[in-house]
């Protein structure tokens, strides 16, 4: 659906998902989705509760498999669990029982890489925390903790990485912080970005593209390109661009309808 | 051991707070017992109560005295160390082991579940006579009776720890190529830890409750053996001499595991904040 001239990096072909819970009737959570997301961009999916998002992003890591459709990454059909993608999600995911560097180091220390404890330590440079290295999970507030997190996906350099609504869980100021560290640390490697948010503001800022989803069972309702120039103004500005607010009335509208059919 | 069991607490902070020796709780424990004492010798000599029956504290040190220079207390001691050692390390590693790979296979977990439950609330010392028989009176039936106690305890909380792993971080070490071995070693057994130290911790008291019970039934050496032989031929002494001797080498125990848990731990925040 988006207007790409090479292969999209991850493509996804009127793929279909459904839940059969024991004992009771299937559900359908995903209906023909397709979407592309090109090499290097990032496109957002935002979507009513329930509307399949994260279901979408659990396509691409392997964890589950389509009931119809096709999803693939650099041209090839994904089967089983893929060891080159990050993944983000509103909870730290961090082990307490390791200190932030030694959670950074996690998965270089797994793939047996060279030099992981520096490289670990540079990633916690990047996002902030280089005093906080020989820290543990209790020692660091919610926002740190989210850092960590950044670091942790970013330090295997994995090809594509899947956000899950990974700053959700954070205040509102941690959040537009978290929202322009990433986006730095984003720019400066160009990684191809899956994300999803019920944030409009977060997705409208980080995104090349956004994907409305439509109540259950999630299909696109519609595509809408975000032409903002990069490096994008920090969030706070850009929020009160005339652009901005445009794109903002546009994406609400589409999504206002699928919200409220829960009222 | 009230003395020790302050030391203890001040002690094994992470160096944070000052160490004073004679703060007020110090004092008051050292005080509680020393009154104890005074009143318990003080009773004997005025003739409150029987000595044939109670002993005095300076009967008791007396025959402390004679045990450690006759060289008996020692060969008691170690013999009784040697036996709750050795069954507290095979039954912990086979528990943990154990709970560990019932954690890995539902259906065994769930088959066995209901017969660990019952054989856990089986009270094992009604097992001590049975394995007296079949092991005689040597070291192995003491390691026995304590291992029944032990590895249940091991067994149980190992595999509630591996349980509850965090889901989150289960997820985040696949999607990074944890093999199966990576997971176990580096995300199961460390979030089960503390779990495991509880049932540790738990296991040692046991491993002295089993041996010495093995010891009071039927033996010819140890701490328990100790006190059954005192207490048959009316040495009241000699039975709070080794209970006295018990308490010392169970409060050594419990120091030294606590040192390696605040190691093993020191991630925990209730361990780092005390």
């Amino acid at each position: 659906m988006v207007a790409s001239a090479a292969t999209p990096k991850i493509k996804l072909s009127d793929v279909g998902i459904v839940f059969r819970p024991r004992g009771r009737p299937p559900v359908l959570a995903v209906k023909d989705v397709s979407l592309d997301v090109p090499e290097g961009s990032i496109v957002t999916i935002v979507g009513p509760s329930g509307c399949g998002k994260s279901t979408a992003l659990n396509l691409i890591s392997g964890l589950m498999e389509p009931s119809a459709g096709l999803v693939e990454v650099d041209g090839k059909r994904v089967s089983g669990i893929r060891h080159d993608v990050g993944y983000m999600f509103a909870r730290d995911g961090m082990m307490p029982w390791r200190t932030a560097v030694e959670n950074v180091e996690f998965g270089l220390e797994i793939r047996g890489i060279p030099n992981r404890r520096e490289r670990a330590r540079e990633w916690l440079r990047h996002v902030g925390l280089e005093k906080f290295e020989t820290h543990y999970r209790h020692e660091l507030s919610q926002g740190m903790r989210q850092r960590v997190a950044v670091a942790r996906t970013f330090a295997t350099d994995p090809d594509v990485l899947l956000m899950d609504e990974p700053f959700g869980a954070l205040d509102s100021q941690t959040r537009l912080l978290l929202q322009e560290l990433f986006l730095q640390v984003w720019e400066s490697t160009r990684k191809t970005v899956l994300f999803v948010t019920h944030d409009l503001h977060e997705a409208i800022f980080l995104s090349d593209v956004v994907v409305v989803f439509t109540n259950r069972p999630g299909r696109v309702k519609s595509v809408i390109p975000i032409e903002l120039s990069r490096p994008r103004l920090p969030p706070a500005e850009l929020a009160t661009a005339p652009e901005f607010r445009d794109i903002y009335a546009r994406i609400w509208r589409d999504l206002k309808d699928e919200v409220r059919v829960f009222d | 051991m009230t003395l020790t069991s302050a030391e203890l607490e001040t002690g094994d902070g992470l160096g944070t707070a000052p160490r004073s020796p004679m703060r007020p709780v110090m004092l008051a424990r050292i005080g509680l017992v020393v009154a104890f004492l005074l009143i318990w010798q003080g009773a004997v000599s005025l003739g409150l109560i029987d000595v044939f029956w109670i002993s005095s504290p300076a009967l008791v040190a007396e025959e402390l005295w004679r045990l450690v220079t006759s060289g008996q207390l020692v060969t008691d001691v170690a013999m009784t160390v040697f036996e709750a050692l050795i069954a507290f390390v095979v039954s912990s590693v086979l528990g943990v082991a154990s709970g560990l790979m019932l954690a890995r296979s539902p259906f065994w977990d769930e088959v066995l579940a209901p017969i660990i439950v019952v054989l856990n609330s089986l009270p094992r010392i009604a097992l001590a006579p049975l394995i007296i028989l079949w092991f005689g009176i040597g070291i192995a039936a003491k390691v026995v009776t304590a291992f029944t106690l032990i590895y249940f305890i091991l067994l149980v909380n190992t595999l509630s720890g591996a349980k509850n792993v965090d889901n989150d971080i289960l997820t985040i070490a696949r999607l990074m190529g944890a093999s199966r071995r990576d997971l176990l070693w580096k995300v199961t057994l460390p979030s089960a830890l503390p779990w495991i130290f509880a049932g540790l911790n738990l296991g040692l008291t046991y491993s002295l409750l089993g041996v010495i019970v093995a010891e009071i039934l039927a033996s010819n050496q140890g701490l328990g053996y100790l006190i059954e032989s005192s207490a048959s031929t009316f040495n009241t002494a000699g039975v709070f001499a080794g209970l006295v001797t018990l308490a010392v080498v169970a409060w050594i125990f419990s120091t030294a595991m606590s040192q390696v848990e605040a190691r093993l731990l020191r991630w925990k925040p209730s361990l780092t904040s005390t």
